[in-house]
């Protein structure tokens, strides 16, 4: 047990708290639905996305994989930046870097949707050809130097609208690096937005790339995963759970 | 240590001297000239071999950038691994030089038996504050090449000058009561991060040794010891550094001092080394807190020296009768990493450029709001000066320029004014060439500084010299030698940008 005013001072030290909360709350809205086994393994379900609308539906799952590793840059800023702009500086760089993403999204299921009905490639083939490209760019050396833009972050002006526009202009090299790194990635979850345990595995591994000192030494086993899971969503390797 | 020091416990313990007081009781002291022998023997092996120079080097930083291995490209820097990681490698060095030693008949029994690395304390100036002979001159007594010369160094070193005294200052490094302090400054040892080999941790912060004198010696010796990949291959570098583990020794031992808990990150993060026959070892903070019986040596002279004129506004203190002398906690203040958050209360709104010349900037203040609002009348908080966001204007380039940072200096109105009184630390840029480049996991982003001027801005408030509305922060830079680099207006320095200078208050 820790007493108010310990957890206070707690609160004091995390600014990043409330979004650390939008995280827990997106994986519970993305959890409930699936519960009782609902996921699965294999990734051609966009088109049935059975509780959100695929704008919100991708949004949710933005927050729940893309927010975790953000959390510690938006602590960064706010920690840094004056006693009022804390919660300021901290939600403006999240719905920025959210933004960035949502972008993507846009973009990402307007090509799956072109793939799929104007190229006429078979959807069951998209997922896995996805996850191969995620594989091989693992290996690249242009992810990792993404991964390492991505971990940086300039102090920001102490107040005003210059503030404002500094922290947004910090949200968007933050997010545009970010999408550098894990664009297959995510365009594969754009074609898997149900497939929970895929969900799960890649959040760990984009989320520990972010965090990890010496992320690059994470390139080869993060590119095993990947390429098994390109394996396990072929077409009947595994039965639809 | 996963292996025991050869004959720690087992008898005396080997003593690191003091450089200069080798050289004063003999020119090319026996212990000296052991350790010219045994980095003439290491410069001769293989660069792929651990024992080899070379390699020994490359355990603290790449050159160019290279990725870093389990072995190389170790280093730990702005982060509370600072001294554990140094104290490490340096014992792992130490063993390597001697084992070379020993094997060197040409060399008295006694030494050979008993060599342990110098020190390099130059913080009493004057004379000490140079660079020995045996450093500077190109050959040894015997007329041979001299393994301990480097030619790549600042002129004014070879030259035999003195370093700037506000380089080597002391009394800000051993002031920290607390080891350890989250951003905005990083208490005595460096803020508690991961693994960081410079900046891979957002949290990263140096410590205040770390600074001054670590950084700034770094860079007034200049050349080879100025770059992160390319230090340990000035065999000055690894004096420095025993210097900087005996001042450890000094804030923990003379003063009191705690470290951090031992069962924390801090006391159980791995670290990987060779040992002297190249087999892999490896070590942790909690293996080498009793340097006698751990790794089999003591220091010659650990006694704190009283406060320098400059010194007095950041004066090292006695524990206090109200201090936890075990966690280093006040009461009724928390410690560092669990109080209340330092807040920033004004900033500058635009990147500062330094180049060489004398640059002040001055911005407003506003009052604290958070809890440092409510603390305000009761007990006067911390008061933190932070330089951040800084980089190399060309990226690649290391410092070369460090500057002494004042607060409110006195202007020419006021010429009885000693502008000593209004310094607030010494401001360095080692490791700058790693800032920028995105081609390997050991290089990226920005420098931090932080200085603790409680002490000053009480003083300057006391004496009317304070607007708690506004405040003026001047960099000059140190001296070199007769000259001061901003008279030298030939010379090309590298110029570096401070994305921002700020005022915290705790």
């Amino acid at each position: 047990m820790i007493g108010a005013a310990a957890f206070r001072r707690r609160l004091w030290r995390h600014p990043e708290a409330t979004a650390a909360g939008v995280v827990v709350l997106a994986w519970m809205w993305l959890l409930v639905p699936t519960a009782g086994g609902a996921g699965s393994a294999h990734g051609s379900e966009h088109h049935a996305m059975p509780v959100l609308p695929s704008t919100a539906g991708w949004l949710v799952m933005v927050a729940a994989m893309m927010l975790p590793g953000a959390l510690p840059a938006a602590r960064e800023l706010a920690l840094g930046g004056p006693w009022s702009r804390r919660q300021r500086t901290t939600v403006l760089f999240l719905c920025v870097y959210v933004g960035v993403w949502a972008a993507f999204g846009a973009v990402a299921h307007a090509a799956a949707w072109l793939a799929e009905r104007g190229l006429g490639i078979d959807a069951a083939f998209v997922l896995p050809g996805l996850l191969a490209a995620a594989a091989l760019w693992q290996l690249s050396p242009w992810k990792w130097r993404a991964v390492r833009a991505c971990h940086r972050l300039r102090p920001l002006p102490p107040r005003g609208v210059r503030a404002d526009a500094a922290c947004a202009g910090a949200a968007l090299r933050y997010g545009r690096w970010c999408v550098a790194s894990c664009w297959p990635v995510m365009a594969a979850m754009a074609t898997a937005s149900t497939n929970l345990w895929l969900m799960v595995m890649l959040t760990v591994l984009v989320t520990a790339e972010k965090l990890a000192a010496q992320a690059s030494r994470l390139a080869g086993p993060g590119a095993a995963v990947v390429a098994g899971a390109a394996v396990v969503v072929l077409p009947g390797w595994m039965a639809p759970g | 240590m996963s292996e025991t020091s050869g004959n720690g416990g087992r008898r005396g313990a080997r003593v690191r001297r003091d450089i200069w007081s080798l050289e004063e009781e003999q020119p090319w002291h026996p212990i000296t000239r052991a350790y010219a022998l045994g980095v003439r023997e290491m410069q001769s092996r293989a660069d792929s071999d651990p024992t080899s120079w070379t390699y020994q080097a490359q355990i603290h930083g790449m050159p160019d950038g290279g990725q870093p291995d389990d072995f190389r490209g170790q280093c730990q820097h702005q982060t509370w691994f600072f001294l554990s990681w140094h104290r490490l490698y340096l014992h792992w060095f130490e063993r390597v030089v001697q084992a070379c030693v020993e094997a060197n008949s040409s060399i008295d029994y006694e030494v050979r038996a008993g060599w342990a690395l110098p020190y390099w304390n130059y913080s009493p100036g004057g004379t000490r504050a140079t660079l020995p002979a045996a450093f500077r001159d190109a050959a040894m007594p015997d007329g041979s090449p001299n393994p301990l010369f480097v030619a790549d160094r600042n002129d004014f070193v070879n030259d035999g000058e003195e370093l700037d005294p506000r380089a080597v200052l002391i009394d800000r490094a051993l002031a920290p009561t607390v080891f350890s302090r989250p951003r905005p400054d990083g208490g005595f040892g460096g803020a508690e991060t991961g693994w960081n080999h410079f900046n891979q941790d957002v949290r990263r912060m140096p410590g205040s040794l770390e600074q001054t004198p670590h950084g700034s010696v770094h860079v007034e010796v200049g050349g080879l010891m100025a770059g992160f990949g390319t230090a340990g291959l000035d065999p000055v570098f690894w004096l420095h550094h025993a210097n900087i583990d005996r001042l450890w020794e000094s804030w923990r031992l003379e003063l009191g001092r705690p470290d951090p808990d031992v069962v924390s990150a801090w006391g159980t993060t791995r670290f990987r080394f060779h040992d002297e026959k190249g087999n892999q070892t490896s070590g942790t903070a909690a293996d080498v807190l009793d340097t006698a019986a751990d790794l089999d040596y003591t220091y010659e002279d650990i006694i704190v020296p009283a406060p320098t004129r400059r010194g007095r506004r950041g004066r090292v203190q006695p524990p206090s009768a109200s201090e936890d002398s075990a966690t280093g906690r006040s009461e009724g203040m928390p410690p560092g990493n669990d109080g209340p958050p330092a807040e920033l209360v004004g900033a500058t709104e635009d990147a500062v450029e330094l180049s060489g010349g004398t640059q002040d900037v001055s911005f407003r203040i506003d009052r604290p709001r958070g809890p440092a609002a409510d603390q305000r009348d009761a007990a006067p908080g911390r008061v933190i000066l932070t330089v951040e966001g800084i980089e190399g204007v060309e990226p690649g380039r290391s410092a070369d320029v460090t500057y002494a940072v004042y607060l409110n200096p006195p202007g020419d109105e006021d010429p009885d004014a000693d502008p000593e009184q209004f310094f607030a630390g010494t401001l360095d840029f080692f490791g700058l060439e790693e800032v920028g480049s995105l081609g390997s996991d050991t290089t990226g982003h920005d420098l931090r500084r932080s200085f603790d001027v409680t002490d000053l801005v009480e003083a300057l408030r006391e004496e009317g010299r304070w607007d708690p509305g506004s405040v003026t922060v001047s960099f000059r830079p140190l001296r070199r030698g007769r000259r001061r680099a901003a008279d030298d207006a030939q010379r090309e320095v590298t110029a570096v940008r401070v994305g921002r200078v700020g005022l915290f208050v705790e």
